[in-house]
């Protein structure tokens, strides 16, 4: 019975039969921020793939009530979690790959501290030189393709590719180099870490400019631990954000702190 | 009366409400908040019998400032008492008592199943309006067994992924005993084994899940099983929170037990941490008697109220 699979949709996202599109948007947004990996109140109670069956019947449930809205809208960013969660460049990488059907905003984010911080990494603007296309800005898919030599954007093929590593735990740098660098430490310098790992993926600075369209002079400067020319700690963390996935800096929150912390007792 | 809910069924209304608090783990405070509701029932001019259940870790009476207690639990079932209202003990508190588990020998830690029956069917006899179990940490049966006989189950957690997996621990074992009770129906046993035989890594499945896979092996059973988990239905208190994040755990637990259970999980609200309650307990006082209108004295008045008005909404099962 129709009336019954909306009735469970309502149950699944917890809103009210006349609720409206924005209640139903929120619902959904808060439902797939309650079963991303490190929310705490959903710590050890699903296994992982208990918690991977929630968020598909999440997602469905919402497609029902945006269906009965007479609503869907198939460029609708299905995948991007609440606003408070993904900003800029993370939003515009859903939007770009567009079909995937994993909510990926969850996964991406570095695990943050228990019952800590809802924002995750705090709110950036994308890099001024950042735009969302298919070319995979701030992309640690593009990466992926790029170091695989796949070449950059999202095709049907690769996005079916990547969806099966989504479900797992491990941050994505796991096991897809022969050559890992090794973790960064709290000790050394971020930058220095930085490069590192961009040079054992053999990439030049310039391709990396190319792939995550952040200038090669802020490149060069933050390799150098130099951020003279970074007025606002949103963009140190935005900039320090995309490259490290870009670069596959783990773990990339520790590198995003030390960075934060150089800009911090700079100023 | 049954040997696995051992709840008078008859005069429900002369017999004490039960309140079984637990945690799954301890440090998250439960011993504190079974003493203050305590103390705050009986200001509002309840009899009420706080009960530490902790046979191996007794500390209520350490927590009201009362001397330790000589007539115990363990005197109780060693037979030197018939019933335990000859072993409640006044507290500096007019209508409130102890009944303590202190000076319990190691053994006493792990009471047999009849004991605990024994234990169970006095208390429902108590001369009193209310008692609060404080349970022990972990989820032996027989601290389960004490939170679901118990009209409302509380489960205090503090916001930490410990105490938290600890808690689902907890829930989880409740939950799973609870099912148990449906086994002794025909047809139930078998139908449950085969379901939680499927799991290729041998987990319990989520408990929803769980239902679902019995339901497809025999309906009737799932029927039997799906009543017992609808009466299941623990409270949840947060502790020691600071800040937005941890106020949102609570009502973010709710909605995580609702889809993993299926059935009503509530959460009553939470606690401040509030270096006061460290104060009090330094001074081996309540914290809601030596500082009533702190932080943690008044959201657990707040806590106390509701439970207090929706008391006789109340179904005799509520864990």
């Amino acid at each position: 019975m129709i009336d019954d699979r909306f009735a469970r949709a309502c149950e699944v996202l917890g809103v009210r039969q006349d609720a409206n599109r924005r209640e139903i948007e929120q619902a959904y947004r808060a439902r797939l921020a309650l079963y991303r990996e490190e929310n705490l109140a959903t710590y050890s109670l699903f296994s992982d793939d208990e918690r991977d069956e929630q968020l598909d019947r999440i997602k469905e449930a919402y497609r029902e009530l945006l269906e009965t809205l007479g609503d869907v809208d198939e460029t609708f960013d299905l995948e991007s979690e609440a606003p408070a969660d993904v900003e800029g460049a993370d939003r515009g990488e859903a939007d770009a790959l567009g079909e995937r059907d994993v909510p990926e905003g969850g996964r991406r984010e570095a695990p943050a501290p228990a019952g800590g911080s809802k924002t995750g990494p705090s709110s950036f603007l994308p890099a001024p030189s950042a735009s969302p296309g298919p070319s995979g800005a701030a992309a640690p898919h593009g990466s992926y393709r790029a170091a695989e030599g796949t070449g950059g954007g999202g095709g049907g093929a690769e996005l079916g590719a990547d969806d099966e590593d989504l479900p797992s735990k491990t941050p994505p740098s796991g096991g897809r180099e022969s050559s890992e660098p090794p973790r960064f430490t709290g000790g050394e310098s971020p930058g220095g870490h930085l490069k590192r790992c961009r040079e054992a993926l053999g990439l030049s600075i310039s391709e990396l400019s190319a792939e995550t369209r952040i200038g090669s002079r802020h490149i060069e400067a933050l390799e150098g631990d130099d951020l003279a020319d970074l007025k606002a700690l949103v963009y140190v963390r935005g900039f320090v954000t995309t490259l490290a996935k870009a670069v596959k800096a783990e773990p990339v929150d520790d590198v995003v702190e030390a960075f934060s912390e150089i800009f911090l007792s700079n100023e | 009366m049954t040997a696995s809910s051992p709840k008078p069924s008859e005069d429900a209304s002369r017999r004490p409400k039960v309140w079984a608090v637990g945690a799954g783990k301890g440090g998250a405070g439960k011993s504190v908040v079974a003493t203050n509701l305590g103390v705050m029932l009986a200001r509002r001019g309840k009899r009420c019998a706080l009960i530490d259940a902790d046979l191996g870790g007794a500390n209520l009476h350490t927590l009201l400032g009362t001397p330790s207690p000589k007539r115990t639990l363990s005197g109780f079932l060693r037979r030197k008492y018939a019933n335990l209202d000859e072993i409640l003990c006044k507290t500096p508190v007019p209508g409130l008592f102890l009944v303590s588990g202190s000076g319990a020998l190691m053994e006493m830690a792990n009471p047999k199943h009849a004991q605990k029956e024994k234990i169970l069917r006095h208390i429902f006899k108590l001369d009193v309006d209310h008692v609060i179990i404080d349970l022990g940490a972990g989820s032996s049966f027989n601290v389960l067994d004490f939170f679901l006989a118990a009209d409302r189950g509380l489960v205090v957690v503090v916001p930490e992924p410990t105490s938290i997996e600890n808690a689902y621990h907890f829930l989880k074992a409740a939950f799973f005993r609870k099912l148990k009770r449906a086994t002794h129906l025909p047809g139930v046993k078998p139908a449950l084994d085969l379901a939680l035989d499927r799991p290729a890594d041998g987990t319990i499945q989520s408990a929803k899940g769980l239902l679902a896979a019995v339901r497809r092996i025999e309906p009737a059973a799932a029927d039997a099983l799906e009543e017992e988990a609808a009466g299941f239905a623990p409270q949840i208190i947060v502790n020691r929170a600071r800040g937005e994040n941890d106020e949102r755990l609570g009502p973010d637990m709710r909605t995580a037990c609702r889809d993993y259970f299926g059935s009503k999980v509530e959460f009553l609200g939470h606690l401040p941490d509030d270096d006061l309650v460290r104060t009090s307990v330094q001074s081996r006082l309540p914290v809601v008697e030596a500082f009533p209108t702190s932080p943690f004295g008044l959201k657990l008045g707040e806590i106390a109220s509701y439970l207090h008005r929706t008391e006789d909404l109340q179904d005799g099962d509520a864990a």
